[in-house]
């Protein structure tokens, strides 16, 4: 990196932005009408992710299939464009291991937030299309499920909302992207609703003990407004659909 | 893992009843951490680990290859945690996709490699030519949960253990000087990561645990296999010596309150570092055995040393 | 011979095996249910899966597990578990040679972990198999037991003999993997020393399954 300061002394990260300040947050909810029963687009700043969930349908295959509660299936496809520098690798990355970490992440935090049991000897499944990344990419992903599977009217018990927080020296700084999330360590919480309740965490690189618990109250305070954000956008959604459906 | 073996009805009741009055099956506390015993093989680099009934070998190899292009003062540094039918009939032979599988070895792969507790600069040889390539491979023997964790300790002790045969750089010319010839020289480790598993169980239903304000959640170390099986979410939080965090992995599960999980690694610190002391005084004592001029030529003094 | 059976929890049967510096485990699982391909439709189906103690399995591995199979095949009463499957799962700690250039140590202590395994595992078997490593080195001598890498390397032949051990003594020859430069008159004597360095094997065997099933 060159000249960029991550933070300047006047407080401004590269972005222009605060340290406790998020992305832009632009959501449209329902945008794959005909392909799937609920579905999403989201900017987190410049990730661009869609989400489609289809389901609860009946399974296809034999071993999907359990008496007590749905299969939940969670695909991500970050697509080879989505970097500055296309994705080298030849072939698909499906197999790649950091690709099933996330997805077994994001199963396991849904499995618990869904409630599979009302909807047994089904199959619901996600699917998630990155179309740019741009730091944080796992909050970002947990936050378009918890708006598609909202639309697509799966019961569950609460928002989940997920956001990245560097530790800039003893700053932390919140929402990163990916410039930042190079330069520094950072951490990936997933919360529920308006609680202090951590249904994912994750670090992943160094950072003393002692100030994590200061990177964790930031962070869950910006899962809170980021709740907010979803909240917003989907109630003014459904308005707009319902006053659609009047008019005819 | 477990998606051949199943636990029956009745005892999941039985021991997530015992949970709850505070009773675990091997009769430890809920934060107590199983004894490791450390058994050191002939050869250098050959680790034994036991935790309980939890058995894992590691052994380091190494070989002297070209560095990748985009890195040509770095070294090559790989672990391989291949899981075998012989840990338990759960595990496939050459299937490593499974969940637990890839969550395995993805940790084990952050704790250690990517925390740079290898010095791989240190095994740059000619830059941009030969580099040191050190391969630490992973069996897994017998499961009884705490893989993990018995990993990291494995593949870090078979590291401090190993040494490199000694070479000499003449041009484009390396001369490797075998171990009876030359004394070998050790790795660099730049700090020991330990991983400590914590298991969450949920007492009451899930709504309580959604809304509720009690946190009565139960949160044990270090689980058994039965109690992996049964345990509704897991984290592993890997720390070392310096109060650093390495790694922390909380991959979705039972929702857990922010300070409950602050505490577990608080624990998770004192855990850290008995077990170091435990890995440092062992690898101590093993290479006195090996080196019996080692205690006439030390120059240390006699004093104590922490 | 160091040999520690039972070794392993959630195997049926398991041993540690060590000869001077190879150093083995195996585990045995079965009769367990099959996957539709290993099925065979009038006996038991063995897989057997052999792993380094460095690195990934490569074709040297295949070929032992190749030469183990023709071993066990014969002694395992096979017809008794028809559409079943037995699993044998071998890891390698400490192979005690160079592994570029021999692997016979490392075939005879497989095989001997192996067929002890089976014991403990208490699949049924009709006989035993016990191997050796014979070596005749430069001068003609006729070296049959603490055998180190570097006699190894010296060899003007290196064999490995399996015996079949009927009545408690060594009958057939299942096995023998010769390599090197040798007559008529070398077979025979290599033949006669691994006999008497099967029978020693197989009385420390029998010895300690007594031991362990006193106690």
């Amino acid at each position: 990196m060159s000249r960029l300061e991550v933070y300047s002394p006047e407080g401004l990260r590269m972005d222009g932005r605060r340290w406790n300040e998020l992305r832009r947050f632009e959501t449209s909810i329902n945008t794959h009408s005909h392909a799937s029963d609920g579905s999403s687009y989201l900017e987190q700043g410049n990730n661009k992710i869609i989400t489609l969930v289809k389901g609860p349908t009946e399974p296809t295959l034999r071993s999907q299939l359990d008496q007590t509660k749905a299969t939940l299936q969670i695909t991500v496809n970050l697509t080879k464009f989505s970097k500055f520098e296309r994705s080298k690798t030849t072939g698909s990355t499906k197999n790649e291991r950091r690709i099933l970490e996330i997805q077994t992440a994001l199963v396991r935090t849904f499995e618990k937030n869904l409630m599979l049991n009302l909807y047994p000897r089904t199959i619901i499944d996600i699917e998630i299309h990155v179309l740019q990344q741009d730091g944080g990419v796992l909050g970002t992903l947990i936050n378009g499920i918890t708006l598609a599977c909202i639309d697509a009217g799966i019961a569950m018990y609460d928002y989940i909302s997920g956001v990245s927080i560097g530790l800039y020296d003893t700053t932390p700084l919140l929402d990163v992207n990916s410039l930042e999330e190079a330069a520094m360590s950072c951490v990936t919480l997933g919360v529920m609703g308006k609680s202090e309740k951590l249904s994912l965490l994750q670090v992943e690189d160094k950072l003393p003990l002692d100030r994590l618990e200061n990177v964790l109250a930031i962070g869950i305070a910006g899962a809170h407004r980021i709740r907010d954000l979803m909240d917003e956008a989907l109630r003014n959604h459904a308005q707009k659909r319902i006053s659609n459906a009047s008019n005819k | 893992m477990a998606k051949d073996i199943e636990i029956s009805t009745s005892e999941s009741k039985f021991i997530l009843e015992a949970l709850k009055q505070n009773y675990r099956l091997d009769n430890r506390t809920f934060d107590q951490f199983r004894d490791v015993k450390i058994q050191f093989g002939e050869e250098l680099g050959d680790v034994l680990i036991e935790m309980g009934k939890t058995k894992v070998h590691c052994k380091i190899s190494s070989s002297i290859t070209e560095p990748y292009e985009d890195r040509p003062f770095e070294g090559l540094f790989f672990i391989s945690t291949e899981s075998s039918a012989m840990a338990g009939p759960q595990f496939e032979n050459g299937n490593n996709t499974g969940e637990d599988e890839v969550l395995i070895s993805r940790i084990i792969e952050k704790a250690v490699r990517r925390s740079g507790a290898l010095d791989i600069e240190g095994l740059c040889i000619v830059a941009g030519r030969k580099c040191w390539a050190i391969r630490a491979n992973v069996h897994f023997l017998d499961c009884d949960g705490g893989f993990v964790d018995a990993s990291c300790i494995a593949v870090m002790c078979a590291l401090l253990h190993y040494k490199k045969p000694d070479i000499t750089v003449r041009g484009e010319k390396i001369i490797v000087h075998p171990v009876e010839e030359r004394e070998p020289v050790p790795l660099g480790i730049l700090h020991i990561p330990i991983c400590v598993t914590f298991s969450f169980f949920n007492p009451m239903d899930m709504e309580e645990n959604v809304k509720g304000e009690s946190n009565s959640e139960i949160v044990i170390i270090d689980a058994s296999l039965k109690e992996e099986l049964l345990r509704e979410g897991v984290l592993t939080v890997t720390l070392n010596k310096n109060r650093e965090v390495v790694q922390v992995s909380k991959a979705g599960g039972l929702p857990m309150d922010a300070l409950t999980l602050m505490e577990c690694c608080h624990k998770a610190y004192s855990i850290t570092e008995t077990i170091t002391n435990q890995i440092l005084k062992e690898i101590k004592i093993d290479n006195e055995k090996r080196d019996k001029y080692s205690a006439i030529l030390s120059s240390e003094n006699a004093r104590e040393t922490s | 011979m160091n040999v520690q059976t039972g070794y392993l929890q959630n195997v049926d049967g398991s041993c540690l095996y060590s000869l001077n510096s190879t150093k083995v485990i195996s585990s045995v699982t079965g009769p367990i249910e099959p996957k539709p391909r290993q099925e065979l439709p009038t006996q038991l189906a063995i897989e057997i899966n052999l792993r380094p103690a460095t690195g990934v399995p490569t074709t040297r591995e295949i070929t032992l597990q190749d030469k183990i199979r023709t071993v066990i095949t014969p002694i395992l009463a096979s017809y008794k578990f028809p559409r079943q499957l037995c699993q044998i799962t071998l890891q390698l700690l400490q192979s005690g040679e160079t592994e570029s250039l021999f692997n016979q140590l490392e075939l005879a202590a497989c095989i001997n972990s192996t067929v002890f395994a089976l014991v403990d595992s208490g699949v049924p078997l009709k006989n035993l198999a016990i191997a050796t490593t014979i070596v005749i080195d430069s001068n003609n001598n006729i070296i049959h037991e603490n055998i180190t890498d570097d006699i190894l390397k010296n060899n003007k032949s290196v064999h490995v003999i399996v015996y079949q051990i009927e009545n408690n003594k060594p009958s057939n020859l299942l096995l023998m993997d010769s390599h090197g430069d040798f007559d008529e008159q070398d077979v025979l004597k290599v033949l006669e020393a691994s006999e008497s360095n099967v029978r020693q094997l197989n009385k420390s065997f029998r010895e300690y399954i007594q031991s362990k099933l006193s106690n």
